[in-house]
C-alpha cells in the first residue's frame, strides 16, 4: 500500500520530466549541404556571382529553406543586376530571418534600385503590439508554442495536486499565452507557406484589365515591383499594389515570395511557381504593349 | 363678470372629472382602432405601380412606385420585375394609414428610381408579392425612352461635353482630356462619373475651372475639368461616355408669378422645383499610332514629348580623392516620369555613385510639364584635366515626327594631385567648431553575405519532424488525462462505500473464520456457530452491499440466486445457514469433527463466492 501511494505520488514528477523531452530536436548534420554553402560563399567572396548563384541555388533547391541562404542569394543576384530577384529573395529570407538587421539594410537597397514608386500606407500600430509574432519566424514560434502548452499542462497537473490561488492564476496565464502563440504559429504558417506576395521579375510587365493578352493594359509594372497576389486564373494572377491598383499580370513575368514546405529537387528558386498552360504568353517582352 | 366664490370652488372638480372622463375615452376608442386596424387592414391586400412619367429621355429618371394596400410594412417577398435596361436605386418606403367611415385602410409604398440605359420601348413587368400563399400582381407599364436633347439643337438647360486635343496621338504622348458642365439654371449635388480611362494613364491637370460662356445666345455657367493622358499601347482607343447626375432647379410649372409675389411663396409652397438628370457625354475614338522603328536611338526608354536637358557640377576645380555633384535636370512636357537613367551611365575617369532620381510635375497652362533630377557623385580616379561627357536624353519629337536627342555641353574640370604641398592652416577652436560638416554619403552598397554555418540548418519544420511537434503537442494533454483518471479513481475508492467494502470483503470473512477457528475444540462454545455465520452472511452483505446479517437463509438463497450465482451454491450457503442456526439456538452441542467439518465447508463456500460475487 505505502509503495503504491509513493508510486502514485512521484508521478507528477516522471510526467513533467516527460514533458521535458517533447521539445523537438534539431535536423541532423548535412555535410553536403555545408560544402555546398562553403563553395557558394567562397565563390561570392571571389567575385564569381552566376557560379555563386547556381550553388546557393542548388542548396534551396534540395528544400532546405534557410534565411541566410536566401539572403546571400539575395546579395548575389544585385551583384548580377537582378533586383527583381534579389528583392524576391530577400522577402523570403526576410520571412526566415524577421530580425536581421544586414536583412532590412539590403532589402531597403533593392527597393531604391527598382523603377517604380509605390506609395503604401504605413504599418499599422498593432504590428508593435504583435512584437512576438512579427519578431520570430515560424520555427521559433513553433517551439515557443510547445513550451508553453507544456507548461500549461504542467500547471493544470500541478493544479490537480497542489491547487493554490498562485497555481490558479499561473494555470491561467499559460492557457492564455499557449491560446495566443497557438493562434500566432497557425498565421505564421499561412504567412510562410501561402504567403501572397510576389515581386515582378522581368524587366517590364504590362497589367491587363482581364487574364488575356487582348485585354486592356492598365498599367506597366518593372523589375522589382512588388504586389499581392489576389486570385490566378489560367496561368495569370490578379494583383493588387500597395496603393490599391488592381489588375492581371502573367504568372511567368513574377515570383512568389510563399516558401514551399516539401522538397522538390530540380525546381528553379525565383522562376515563377505558377506552371503556364501551353499557348499562354511566356515572360512578357519590354516594351510589350 | 364676477363670479361668486362658492360657485367657482364647486364647478372646478367637476369639469376636472369631466375632462379625465373624455380623455379616457379618447384613448380607449384610439386603442380600439390600432387594435382592430391590422384585422381589417390585412384583408384588403391589393398592389399597385405606376411611374411618374411614361416619357422620357436618356437623361432622365424615372420614378416606379409600388403602393402595396392592406400592409403597414413592405413585405420582404416583393419581387420587382427583371429590367436589364434600367439601373435601379431604391428611393424610400413611406406607409400610411387612412380612417374613412370607421374603416381602417393601411398602405405602404415604395419607391424605385429607375435610370434608362438604351433608347427604345420598354415594358416594366408586373411586381409580385407572395402573401400566404396567394400571388398579386400590378399591372405591367410601358415606357418610352427618347434621345437626349442635342447640345447645340435647341436651348437645354444642361449638357456636358468631352473631347480631347488630339484624337490620333503616338503612343505615350501627352494629350489634354477636357470635361465640362454647362447649365443654365441653378444645378445641386452634381456627381461626376468620369470613364474609366481604360488603357491610359492618367494624370490631374489641377482643380476644375468655373467660367461664364454664351452660346447661340444663352448664358451658361461652365465648371470644366483637365486631365492628362498617357496612350499605352498604339491601337484604336476608346473613352467611355462620361455621365454627370445632378439635380436642376426650374420653375415650377402652372404657377404664376403676379400670385406668388404676392402671396408669398411659403404659404402657397416654392415656386421652383428639382428635376434629376443623367447627362452624358458622348465616347470619344482615337487611333494611338505607334512609334517608328526607323531613326529609334539607341537607349531610348520610351520617352515622347518635347524635353532640355542641364547639366552642371558642384566644383569643376578639385582634388584627387575629393567628390563633386554631377546634376543633370530633364524639363519638358511629356512622359518625363518613366525617364529611369541618363547616357551615358559610367563616366572614363570617374567612380559614379548614382543617386535617386527626383521628379515633379507642375501644371503649365493646358499641360503637365515635369523636371526630372539625376544627381551623381563623382570621384576622380585621376589628376589632371578632365571632362565629362555629354549627357544624353533621347525621345520622339511627336510634332516633328522624328527621334531626338536633347543633351548636354561638354564640362571642363581640373583635378589636382596629392603629391602638390599643402598649405598650413592654423586653426582655432572656434574655426574648429565652425568647420563641422554633416557627413556626405558618397555611395551606397548591400551589406556583405552571411558566411556562418547556420545556413546549412532549414529554418522550417520539415515532414519527419511532424511526429516530434505532434508529440510535443499532444503528450502533455494526454499525461494530464492519465494522471487525472488515476486521480480520479483514488478518490472514488476512498469515499465510495460499496467498493470499501467489497474490497474488504474477504479479509473481513477470513479473520471471523480465524477467530472461529479457536472454537472447534470448545464443544460448550455456542458462539463458534455464530462467528461461522456471520462470517458467511458477511462477505455475502459486503459484496452486494447488503446488510445481510439481518437476512434468513431463504432470502440470502434469493439474493444469491438474484445475482446469477450458480444454485448449488446459492442452495449450499443457504443450508449451512440453516444448520448454523439451528446449532447455535437448537442443538446440545456438536463433536469436535462434526465442528471442524463445519468449518471446513464454510471456508469452501467462502472460497467460491468470493471467486463468482
Amino acid at each position: 500500500m505505502a509503495t503504491e501511494n509513493r508510486k502514485e505520488r512521484l508521478f507528477p514528477v516522471w510526467a513533467i520530466l516527460l514533458l521535458t523531452l517533447c521539445i523537438p530536436r534539431a535536423a541532423q548534420g548535412q555535410d553536403d549541404i555545408h560544402t555546398l554553402l562553403f563553395r557558394a560563399n567562397q565563390a561570392y567572396l571571389d567575385g564569381r556571382y552566376a557560379e555563386a548563384a547556381g550553388l546557393y541555388q542548388a542548396i534551396v533547391d534540395k528544400g532546405d529553406a534557410n534565411g541566410h541562404v536566401f539572403f546571400n542569394l539575395g546579395n548575389t543576384c544585385i551583384r548580377l543586376g537582378e533586383v527583381g530577384k534579389a528583392i524576391l529573395n530577400y522577402r523570403k529570407a526576410a520571412v526566415l530571418l524577421p530580425r536581421d538587421g544586414d536583412l532590412k539594410a539590403n532589402l531597403q537597397y533593392a527597393r531604391s534600385l527598382t523603377r517604380d514608386r509605390i506609395e503604401g500606407a504605413s504599418p499599422p500600430f498593432w504590428h508593435a503590439l504583435a512584437f512576438w509574432y512579427f519578431g520570430m519566424n515560424l520555427r521559433e514560434l513553433l517551439i515557443t508554442f510547445i513550451v508553453f502548452n507544456a507548461l500549461f499542462w504542467a500547471s493544470a497537473l500541478f493544479n490537480l495536486y497542489r491547487s493554490s490561488e498562485w497555481t490558479k492564476w499561473g494555470l491561467w496565464l499559460s492557457l492564455v499565452l499557449s491560446v495566443l502563440l497557438g493562434i500566432s504559429t497557425a498565421l505564421k504558417y499561412r504567412e510562410t507557406f501561402r504567403n501572397p506576395g510576389g515581386v515582378v521579375l522581368v524587366e517590364e510587365a504590362p497589367v491587363r484589365a482581364g487574364f488575356s493578352r487582348n485585354d486592356t493594359t492598365l498599367f506597366v509594372l518593372h523589375e522589382g515591383a512588388e504586389f499581392t497576389i489576389l486570385d490566378q486564373e489560367m496561368g495569370w494572377w490578379k494583383i493588387e499594389l500597395a496603393d490599391g491598383k488592381k489588375g492581371w499580370l502573367p504568372a511567368n513575368a513574377g515570383g512568389r515570395v510563399a516558401l514551399r514546405l516539401s522538397r522538390s529537387p530540380g525546381s528553379k528558386q525565383g522562376a515563377p511557381d505558377q506552371r503556364v498552360p501551353p499557348g499562354l504568353p511566356q515572360a512578357a517582352a519590354p516594351g510589350e504593349p | 363678470m364676477r363670479r361668486p366664490i362658492s360657485e367657482t370652488a364647486d364647478a372646478l372638480p367637476t369639469r376636472c372629472c369631466r375632462r379625465r372622463r373624455t380623455f379616457i375615452l379618447v384613448s380607449f376608442l384610439w386603442i380600439c382602432l390600432l387594435l382592430t386596424g391590422p384585422a381589417k387592414a390585412s384583408g384588403a391586400l391589393e398592389i399597385r405601380a405606376w411611374v411618374d412619367k411614361t416619357e422620357a429621355t436618356l437623361e432622365d429618371q424615372i420614378f416606379l412606385t409600388v403602393s402595396v394596400s392592406g400592409q403597414r410594412r413592405l413585405p420582404d417577398d416583393l419581387e420587382l420585375p427583371p429590367l436589364p435596361d434600367f439601373s435601379i436605386t431604391e428611393g424610400g418606403t413611406s406607409s400610411r394609414t387612412e380612417i374613412i367611415n370607421g374603416t381602417i385602410r393601411t398602405s405602404v409604398e415604395a419607391t424605385y428610381i429607375l435610370t434608362p440605359r438604351h433608347l427604345g420601348i420598354f415594358t416594366i413587368g408586373p411586381v409580385r408579392l407572395k402573401h400566404k400563399g396567394r400571388t398579386y400582381e400590378s399591372r405591367p407599364l410601358t415606357v418610352k425612352i427618347l434621345p437626349a436633347a442635342s447640345p447645340t439643337a435647341a436651348h437645354p438647360k444642361a449638357f456636358v461635353t468631352q473631347q480631347v486635343d488630339l484624337k490620333n496621338p503616338f503612343v505615350h504622348q501627352q494629350i489634354v482630356y477636357t470635361f465640362r458642365f454647362f447649365r443654365r439654371v441653378q444645378s445641386v449635388e452634381a456627381q461626376w462619373d468620369p470613364p474609366s480611362f481604360q488603357g491610359f494613364w492618367v494624370e490631374d491637370l489641377g482643380k476644375e475651372r468655373q467660367y461664364e460662356k454664351v452660346l447661340n445666345g444663352q448664358r451658361y455657367a461652365v465648371t470644366e475639368l483637365k486631365k492628362a493622358l498617357y496612350p499605352l499601347s498604339a491601337g484604336p482607343a476608346k473613352i467611355e461616355e462620361c455621365r454627370l447626375a445632378c439635380q436642376l432647379v426650374v420653375p415650377r410649372q402652372g404657377v404664376p408669378r403676379g400670385m406668388d409675389s404676392f402671396f408669398g411663396s411659403s404659404f402657397f409652397g416654392s415656386r421652383v422645383q428639382t428635376i434629376t438628370k443623367n447627362l452624358r457625354g458622348e465616347p470619344i475614338s482615337l487611333n494611338i499610332r505607334p512609334l517608328p522603328e526607323a531613326g529609334r536611338p539607341e537607349g531610348f526608354q520610351g520617352l515622347v514629348g518635347s524635353f532640355a536637358v542641364q547639366a552642371v557640377v558642384g566644383q569643376d576645380r578639385l582634388r584627387l580623392g575629393d567628390s563633386t555633384t554631377l546634376t543633370v535636370t530633364v524639363t519638358g512636357i511629356g512622359n518625363l516620369r518613366d525617364l529611369a537613367a541618363l547616357l551615358p551611365e559610367t563616366i572614363p575617369g570617374f567612380k559614379v555613385y548614382p543617386d535617386k532620381p527626383s521628379f515633379q510635375a507642375e501644371i503649365q497652362g493646358d499641360t503637365l510639364r515635369g523636371t526630372k533630377v539625376f544627381k551623381k557623385a563623382l570621384v576622380p580616379l585621376k589628376a589632371g584635366p578632365m571632362k565629362i561627357p555629354p549627357q544624353e536624353v533621347p525621345y520622339f519629337d511627336p510634332v516633328k515626327g522624328a527621334y531626338r536627342i536633347a543633351r548636354t555641353a561638354p564640362i571642363p574640370l581640373t583635378v589636382e594631385g596629392n603629391g602638390e604641398k599643402e598649405p598650413l592652416h592654423l586653426v582655432t577652436s572656434s574655426d574648429l567648431a565652425g568647420s563641422k560638416r554633416s557627413i556626405k554619403v558618397l555611395g551606397k552598397d548591400i551589406l556583405p553575405i552571411h558566411t556562418g554555418l547556420a545556413g546549412a540548418r532549414s529554418q522550417i519544420p520539415s515532414k519527419t519532424s511532424l511526429y516530434a511537434i505532434l508529440a510535443g503537442v499532444l503528450l502533455p494533454p494526454c499525461i494530464f488525462l492519465v494522471c487525472y483518471g488515476k486521480k480520479r479513481r483514488r478518490e472514488r475508492l476512498e469515499t465510495d462505500q460499496h467498493i470499501i467494502r467489497r474490497k474488504g470483503a474477504r479479509k473481513k470473512a477470513n479473520r471471523l473464520l480465524k477467530e472461529a477457528k479457536g472454537g472447534i475444540s470448545r464443544p460448550e462454545d455456542k458462539e463458534y456457530f455464530g462467528r461461522l455465520a456471520r462470517s458467511v452472511k458477511g462477505l455475502i452483505g459486503d459484496k452486494l452491499n447488503l446488510n445481510a446479517l439481518a437476512y434468513t437463509p431463504e432470502e440470502i438463497e434469493g439474493c444469491l440466486l438474484g445475482r446469477r450465482i450458480p444454485e448449488e451454491d446459492a442452495r449450499e450457503a443457504r443450508k449451512l445457514l440453516e444448520e448454523l442456526e439451528y446449532d447455535l439456538y437448537v442443538s446440545q452441542g456438536l463433536e469436535t469433527g462434526e465442528r471442524a467439518a463445519l468449518h471446513r465447508r464454510a471456508r469452501r463456500l467462502l472460497s467460491r463466492l468470493d471467486k463468482r460475487l
